[in-house]
């Protein structure tokens, strides 16, 4: 497989046209984000919680007796 | 960071909170217009594709970790090469502890290199600082793509002296092809494996890809591996390619009775 070989003048001219196309495929994908912006939403009612890796200094508090069993933790808001 | 409290901004008009039917019926109505955008996505890697090549004739040299390097080095013994100039050099702003910010967010983006490799392509970030801060600067912000000093005109030659831009180059044994440039807006959409294997002159390789006859292409999914595991399984791995072959077919039956 080799594709046509050009001198840089002509490349340059090829590459511009095809930057032409992909100038105005970012401008339809911009018009798509304004779209999405503009998106009716849905209410979240339920609050489900989720498990988050404990903290190093739960680590350490919990691995410092292995003959203790892992505690769940309480769904932490301040955690991101 | 910029303390959004403080700033004196209009009220901020939301759109209209709707019963999650609705809001299905109008994600469904977008995804058509998404689909759309990713044919024609598509349909422009085709072209790119399909781009005439440049021969590169001057012998670029480069100065990496363990020395001087010439532009066919870069390519680590791959077919394809995207080479992104990124600026970190005195002068630019965050000099020395930092590179330009633009250029270090784009580098925070970068996907593991290992699938983009396994498809015959290599990323090689450039700049004009010397190794000693590059090696200090991939440490500091975690980064590890192979990053090298710009030593002629190689930053002239291929537009990039002034401003940030991928280039593309395809390697014929030692002959070296210029394939693509984009930059600008067009850099803003690089990280991702999928995003540089459609600037690459073969494309993702997958058999579905629009591509000249003769370019290689085996079956989407199939060639996908853990990062660490590329090396150890060089052909696909029999049971992976059962599951992706039951997990594609279901898909497709569930893409059929949706539209059904």
């Amino acid at each position: 497989m080799r594709n046509q070989i050009v001198s840089r003048e002509e490349w340059l001219k090829a590459r511009l046209e095809l930057l032409a196309a992909e100038k105005e495929f970012t401008r339809q994908r911009d018009a798509l984000t304004r779209r999405r912006v503009a998106m009716a939403w849905e209410r979240v009612e339920r609050s489900y919680p989720f498990e988050v890796h404990p903290n190093p200094a739960t680590l350490v508090t919990l691995t410092s007796d292995s003959r203790r069993p892992s505690i769940p933790r309480p769904p932490n808001k301040d955690v991101p | 960071m910029i303390d959004h409290k403080t700033v004196e901004q209009p009220v901020m008009r939301t759109p209209p909170v709707v019963s999650p039917e609705a809001w299905e019926a109008a994600r469904q109505q977008m995804l058509v217009k998404e689909k759309a955008l990713t044919r024609a996505r598509d349909a422009l890697a085709a072209e790119r594709r399909r781009m005439p090549w440049m021969a590169v004739e001057k012998a670029y040299e480069f100065e990496g970790p363990n020395g001087k390097v010439t532009l066919l080095d870069l390519f680590e013994g791959r077919r394809q090469l995207i080479v992104y100039r990124a600026f970190f050099e005195p002068g630019v702003f965050g000099w020395p502890e930092h590179a330009c910010r633009g250029c270090s967010l784009g580098a925070d983006q970068v996907a593991h290199l290992a699938h983009l490799n396994a498809r015959d392509a290599t990323l090689a970030y450039v700049s004009r600082a010397p190794q000693a801060d590059i090696a200090r600067l991939k440490a500091r912000m975690g980064w590890e793509m192979p990053w090298y000093t710009i030593t002629d005109s190689f930053d002239a030659d291929f537009g990039v002296d002034e401003w940030h831009g991928h280039n593309v180059f395809f390697r014929d044994g030692e002959r070296v092809f210029r394939t693509y440039f984009i930059n600008s807006r067009g850099d803003e959409a690089m990280g991702t494996t999928w995003s540089y294997l459609d600037i690459t002159p073969v494309g993702r390789q997958e058999t579905w890809e629009d591509s000249p006859p003769g370019y290689p292409q085996t079956p989407p999914y199939k060639w996908w591996n853990w990062h660490d595991n590329y090396a150890a399984e060089a052909t696909p791995h029999a049971k992976w390619v059962e599951i992706s072959d039951a997990g594609e077919a279901a898909f497709r039956n569930r893409d059929a009775g949706a539209k059904a």
